[in-house]
């Protein structure tokens, strides 16, 4: 199955001791799951690794990171025309009208994964995994 | 600049590459037009130069690319340390 994860999930997944990682790890190991990929995703998430507060976990995080960008079946790539995406993040946000509690940057994600057409969105926000569920995806959120 | 036919070009085209390649000033020479080799650099402006080689090998699963993140969280979690909160959580929290 190939799913669209934001970078909160993915955060979650890279950093072996997040809040989320629990859940998230058991989902990993039970489901074979290979994830979409973008540049937006891989921009957001380098930055993102850089700010785990633990510095053995940022070193762990980077290293599977790097592991993983090896393997384009694990990461499918996925080709994004920038003004693509922000239209049709802007058309959910006006659609969204505020109800989900995104914003419309958190949309740059379900729109991504509706572009991609993704069998499931994975998420470890509450307010991006309902935005997800009004734009007809199948959605997974992760608790802590 | 030496020049050769299309046919002799050919012919040896992987000599005449390396050639090129060495640095000697080679042409082709057709309908009397010279068309130069030269060896150059590749940029593409698409997503393939942010995207890295992939391998021709099966990938494995992800338990085992992902083995360090499980077994020091698995540390982590024996040891009872605390865990680090989600910065995308927290900077979603702070925009909306």
């Amino acid at each position: 199955m190939t799913a669209y994860a934001d970078t909160s999930y993915l955060l979650a997944f890279f950093n072996p001791h997040a809040a989320h990682s629990p859940s998230v790890q058991k989902f990993v190991t039970r489901t074979p799951v290979d994830y979409h990929w973008n540049v937006i995703l891989r921009a957001e998430l380098r930055h993102s690794l850089r700010r785990i507060p633990t510095a053995a976990n940022r070193a762990t995080a980077w290293q599977a990171y790097r592991a993983a960008e090896k393997w384009r079946t694990r990461l499918v790539h996925q080709p994004v025309s920038l003004q693509n995406v922000i239209d049709l993040a802007e058309t959910r946000s006006l659609e969204d009208n505020g109800a989900s509690g995104a914003g419309t940057w958190d949309l740059v994600h379900v729109g991504l994964a509706l572009l991609a057409r993704t069998e499931l969105f994975l998420t470890c926000d509450k307010a991006q995994s309902v935005a997800a569920r009004r734009a007809g995806l199948k959605v997974k959120c992760f608790t802590a | 600049m030496k020049t050769l036919s299309p046919t002799k070009a050919r012919q040896n085209l992987t000599a005449v590459l390396d050639k090129v390649k060495r640095g000697e000033d080679i042409g082709i020479l057709h309908n009397g037009t010279v068309y130069g080799l030269r060896v150059v650099a590749v940029y593409s402006q698409d997503q393939t130069t942010l995207t890295p080689v992939a391998s021709d090998e099966a990938a494995p699963p992800w338990s085992e690319i992902m083995a360090p993140v499980f077994k020091a969280g698995r540390a982590a979690r024996a040891r009872g340390a605390k865990p680090d909160p989600n910065p995308i959580l927290e900077e979603r929290k702070r925009r909306r």
